[in-house]
């Protein structure tokens, strides 16, 4: 009987299967979880995908220097209004919202959770091949006039009026 | 024997309970639930989420089980571009190796050479180059200064205007603007900027980016002045793009396509 009981115990405990997966270009998962988890999206739902959802959910992410986060993609649905409830049984109207939820624990346990939409290109993952860009303005106190020496560096295929529109907007906040 | 099925009995009826009591409490009627992706199949949900997603694009296509074979013990897609391998991860800390998949592209990508120029030659030309407005506006939106960061956009809506290829709003949403919520917390800046994007895209004839999906979800947020804002910002953007496309090609399709919305 004890034993039957900590079977259970144990089936219940262990973890779900997971897939393993190399990502070169993730980088320590303490400072950068959603490199894992966007590497595990990409694998998914990406233009270069392999993997089918049913994989999903619990995906172990290693980088080359063998640290690992464990990655859960999930649908999110939305409960519309018809709900039938039978005592302990409930029956719902579930429809997708269109996004997904990735969550990504590293090995110390830190949860992350963030949300993208379906159909949402490839995700970044490490840093950019590309030169990165130089810093030409302060990064706070932004003034009027530094947009115009900022912009004219940028001349001709900027006009400052065409840079202000886009400022604005971006400035909405 | 008979003591063992009761008692077997009794904890799956407790967990059941438990379970039931747990889901009821933290589960409101009309919030979004999670569902993990691997019940996708059952849920029948792969056709409407296909729909609701960028159409005629292969990350969209949900596929079935009968598009997956097994490859080295795990079941992978049919149509996938790389081969499947297995490798070795050594542990720095445990100096234990790991067993882990890898898939290999089946075909190496070409470097493109305008990623290896520097800034100033893709100033150059990009007045009227827009591949080299794309390379160079997304090095910019991905910026943490903000001045940095819309002069990138204002690259990237010189280079659609000038190629028309609405591609480029896709990238730079994958490099930086994917993500519309963290912990719980609604990313507004991300949003904001994904509904211009789709939005301009939709004015453009190309509905792949669903702009209702991100008003939707930012009218929960934010008063409807500020959706005002962004819809009027959008009008000037494809202003300045029209005017962009006319001067430096000669071309007037988005001119049309505005006139005709």
């Amino acid at each position: 009987m004890h034993k039957l009981a900590f079977l259970m115990l144990l089936l219940a405990s262990s973890p779900a299967w997971s897939v393993k997966l190399i990502c070169a270009d993730c980088r320590d998962p303490e400072l950068h979880p959603m490199d894992f988890g966007n590497f595990a999206y990409n694998q998914v739902f990406g233009s270069q995908a392999w993997l089918s959802p049913s994989q999903g959910n619990r995906i172990e992410v290693r980088n080359l220097q063998g640290q690992w986060a464990m990655v859960d993609l999930n649908f999110i649905l939305q409960e519309s209004g018809l709900t039938i409830n039978m005592g302990f049984l409930s029956f719902s109207v579930i429809t997708p919202t269109g996004s997904i939820e990735i969550k990504v624990q590293n090995a110390s346990g830190v949860v992350i959770t963030y949300e993208v939409f379906t159909g949402t290109p490839d995700l970044q993952v490490g840093v950019l091949t590309n030169e990165p860009p130089t810093p030409t303005t302060p990064q706070v106190q932004i003034s009027a006039e530094d947009i115009e020496i900022f912009v004219s560096n940028y001349e001709p295929y900027v006009a400052p009026r065409d840079f202000m529109i886009y400022w604005n907007l971006s400035t909405s906040e | 024997m008979n003591r063992t099925h009761t008692v077997l009995a009794i904890c799956l009826l407790s967990a059941t309970m438990v379970a039931w009591l747990l889901t009821s409490r933290d589960h409101q009627p009309g919030a979004p639930s999670r569902v993990p992706a691997s019940t996708v199949n059952d849920l029948d949900v792969q056709a409407n989420l296909a729909t609701q997603s960028s159409s005629g694009q292969r990350d969209t296509e949900l596929p079935e089980t009968d598009h997956l074979e097994r490859i080295l013990g795990i079941d992978v897609r049919k149509d996938r571009p790389c081969t499947v391998e297995i490798r070795y991860v050594v542990d720095s800390e445990s100096s234990t190796s790991t067993e882990a998949y890898v898939c290999i592209p089946d075909e190496t990508e070409e470097q493109d050479p305008y990623e290896s120029w520097d800034a100033s030659t893709l100033a150059a030309l990009a007045y009227g180059d827009a591949h080299a407005a794309a390379v160079l506006g997304l090095r910019h939106v991905v910026s943490e200064n903000r001045m940095e960061e819309v002069l990138g956009l204002a690259l990237l809506y010189r280079s659609v205007a000038l190629s028309g290829d609405l591609d480029t709003f896709k990238k730079a949403i994958g490099l930086r603007y994917s993500v519309v919520e963290i912990d719980a917390e609604p990313n507004l800046h991300n949003l904001k900027q994904l509904a211009v994007f789709a939005t301009i895209a939709s004015r453009l004839g190309d509905d792949s980016l669903h702009p209702d999906r991100y008003f939707e979800r930012l009218r929960q947020h934010v008063p409807d002045e500020e959706i005002t804002t962004i819809l009027t910002g959008v009008d000037a953007v494809l202003e300045t793009m029209a005017a962009i496309q006319t001067g430096a090609t000669g071309d007037t399709t988005i001119r049309e396509a505005l006139e005709n919305a």
